[in-house]
């Protein structure tokens, strides 16, 4: 098998002479409108564009985000200094954002998903009780969107915690005692991930059922071959290093030496590639539900289950929104888990940091 | 050599392990087989039990069935579907995998052809504020998922533009080339996205430190064009990785382009995976997935002799 890792893309730190203070104000201006127009084009788009064509809308929505984010970052710059990356603190962000919102459903708001047949495929608009529009039956856009937040990141989080353990301990182990402990862990890992990883899935689903359980088991399944391997790779290096070979010659046990001595030494970087791994996890969840099976989309509304909804012509031609609110919402997760989870393998591999 | 004899025999229990799980998936179904393969009508036919017995081998246990089932594949005999008696595993994949191929490849040359280009553009630009845009537009690329690309391009190109089918296949038998491109195009650019994002990062890193080699500093003190130092002295050596990960990702298409048939509706292996799996059609899943499976495994082989043979240093080792 051949093996390849994520590309290496440490985003180089552009360090830039400070700032001269007419400088700083400048940037503070121009992030200020920047940010604020981008967001004015995106409130505009959805207001006034909703009849006219998809590719102004696109274009727009496109615009507006960039103009968002470079406003943001010039402001985080400008506020900051340049040893800030603003692109992660946006991430950051975000996804407080989002667990805010988990937090909120979790106590109780964004709850009613009563259909409301007169009011079905409403375009999102502000001024009335449902801003992001409705769907097919008429059930609110938003608070399917918020619940599903909810189900992708328990999902997300759940399936790679389990993988994160699980996987550790076994990629320790085999990394450690090679011998056929190594070969079994091999030839399993090998196995597991040769099989296309959608079809595993989907067979898990269909044979077991849809439901958050199963499909969060199921999604593990996949976690763990690829943390196993990770943390494998990282404990060979470790475990060839002088300190472990100082703390067998000091007495310590084979135990004391691999969760003392490396485990240690493993964990964090493997906590950053867990961190994308969500990310990987939670479009993995969607394409099941994208496909049909994976979680019932009458009692549990996902990010998924709300695109595979809208997807069909008839639907997609009178209210794209049903696809696009879950679809941006997933993309921003996705994006802002991808540029954490690289922010912490730079600050946390030592295979990738420049000694 | 030896590490590639080391790994062909490494493969040979991982497809004994995952040929083995795909069979024992008729255990796990609950209730009478006959009845959840072909429905409760059709189950009370003459025959219909027994076709089912045979097929499935349900007179059995796990082990002998899975040894019989694996003779007959070693043997060339695939089986045939439960659901449509007489059609043979072989013959869906027969019709079916040029189409899963013709489209993973597709995609992956169009992937390569726009990625090389950018990703050595911005190698040589690094820092700059093309390569800066270039990060971020293929950070973005690789966040989105496949299928939000592919309704965006069916909202945009037919239901906005009306350029192109939202979906349907036409086989290339059919001779209509204009109207198999048409209906290439979008599947195409679905799969490709995130695999040029993917190659551009790739080949920029591996390019970056290409570049700070002393040959380079030597071609350019001669007075040599970038773009000939860059093409003509600086891909090949970097492009090691980006060879291993072509190849890999190929493979991985092969049995990963689910999605997009299904969005698209073409007559691949993928959906027919998919739709055996929803219909119980076993013995049509068991014999997709174990060749799939062996198409992928083997092009890891492949890719990994042809690593070797590129670089020295592997070889060696």
């Amino acid at each position: 098998m051949v093996e390849v890792s994520a590309p290496p893309d440490a985003p180089e730190r552009v360090e830039i002479a400070d700032p001269e203070p007419g400088r700083r104000s400048r940037s503070l201006v121009e992030g200020a409108t920047r940010s604020g127009v981008g967001a004015a084009l995106l409130l505009v788009q959805l207001k006034v564009l909703y009849d006219s064509t998809a590719w102004l809308q696109v274009a727009a929505s496109l615009i507006g985000f960039y103009l968002v984010v470079t406003g943001l970052s010039l402001l985080i710059r400008a506020m900051f200094g340049t040893r800030v990356e603003p692109a992660t603190w946006l991430s950051v962000a975000w996804l407080g954002v989002l667990l805010v919102f988990v937090f909120l459903q979790l106590a109780g708001l964004f709850d009613n998903l009563t259909a409301d047949f007169a009011n079905r495929e409403q375009p999102p608009q502000f001024s009335a009780h449902e801003p992001l529009g409705t769907d097919r039956v008429g059930k609110s856009v938003m608070n399917q969107a918020i619940q599903g937040a909810r189900v992708s990141l328990v999902v997300g989080i759940g399936s790679v915690g389990i993988g994160l353990a699980v996987g550790t301990i076994v990629g320790l182990v085999a990394g450690y005692y090679r011998g056929p402990a190594e070969g079994t862990f091999n030839i399993l890992t090998d196995s597991i991930l040769a099989f296309p990883a959608l079809i595993l899935l989907f067979t898990i689903v269909a044979i077991f059922g849809g439901s958050v359980l199963v499909v969060t088991l199921a999604l593990s399944m996949l976690s763990i071959p690829t943390m196993g391997r990770l943390a494998r790779a990282n404990t060979l290096t470790f475990a060839a290093r002088e300190f472990v070979t100082a703390a067998r010659a000091m007495g310590a046990s084979n135990g004391r030496i691999l969760f003392r001595e490396i485990l240690p030494n493993v964990a964090l970087p493997l906590a950053s590639y867990a961190v994308i791994i969500v990310a990987v996890v939670i479009v993995a969840e969607a394409s099941l539900s994208f496909l049909g099976v994976g979680i019932d989309p009458i009692s549990t509304p996902t990010w998924g289950n709300m695109i595979s909804e809208g997807r069909q012509q008839s639907v997609l031609k009178d209210a794209p929104h049903i696809v696009f609110v879950p679809g941006v919402l997933m993309f921003l997760t996705v994006l802002s888990l991808n540029r954490v989870g690289e922010s912490l393998r730079v600050l946390w591999d030592p295979r990738e940091s420049k000694l | 050599m030896k590490a590639i004899g080391r790994s062909i025999i490494r493969l040979i229990p991982v497809l004994l392990i995952v040929s083995f799980f795909t069979s024992s998936y008729v255990e796990f179904l609950s209730g009478d087989p006959a009845v959840r393969l072909l429905g409760l009508e059709r189950s009370q036919e003459p025959g219909a039990r027994e076709l089912v017995n045979r097929e499935l081998r349900l007179d059995d246990n796990v082990v002998v069935r899975y040894g019989k089932w694996l003779g007959d594949v070693v043997t060339g005999d695939l089986g045939e579907s439960v659901k449509t008696p007489g059609l043979t595993v072989a013959s869906e994949l027969r019709s079916r995998l040029p189409v899963t191929l013709e489209i993973a490849l597709v995609a992956q040359i169009v992937a390569l052809v726009v990625a090389i280009p950018l990703g050595v553009y911005a190698a040589y630009r690094a820092g700059r504020r093309v390569d800066r845009a270039l990060n971020s537009m293929s950070f973005a690329a690789i966040s989105v998922p496949q299928f939000l690309v592919g309704i965006l391009l069916v909202l945009i190109l037919f239901n906005q533009l009306d350029v192109l089918p939202p979906q349907g296949w036409t086989r290339l038998t059919e001779w209509d080339w204009w109207d198999h491109l048409q209906r290439l195009i979008m599947p195409v650019i679905a799969l490709a996205l995130t695999e040029i994002a993917v190659f551009q990062r790739l080949l920029r890193a591996d390019m970056m430190a290409t570049l700070q080699n002393d040959f380079v500093l030597t071609a350019r003190a001669k007075g040599m064009s970038p773009a000939h130092i860059l093409f003509r002295h600086a891909l090949r050596p970097s492009s090691f990785s980006l060879v291993t990960l072509a190849g890999v990702s190929t493979g991985r298409l092969i049995g990963g382009a689910v999605i997009i048939e299904v969005l698209f509706t073409i007559p691949g292996v993928g959906r027919k995976m998919v739709d055996s799996i929803l219909g119980n059609d076993l013995v049509m899943l068991q014999g997709m997935v174990i060749v799939v499976v062996v198409a992928y495994v083997l092009l890891n082989l492949l890719v990994e002799i042809t690593y070797a043979v590129l670089d020295p240093r592997i070889r060696r080792g």
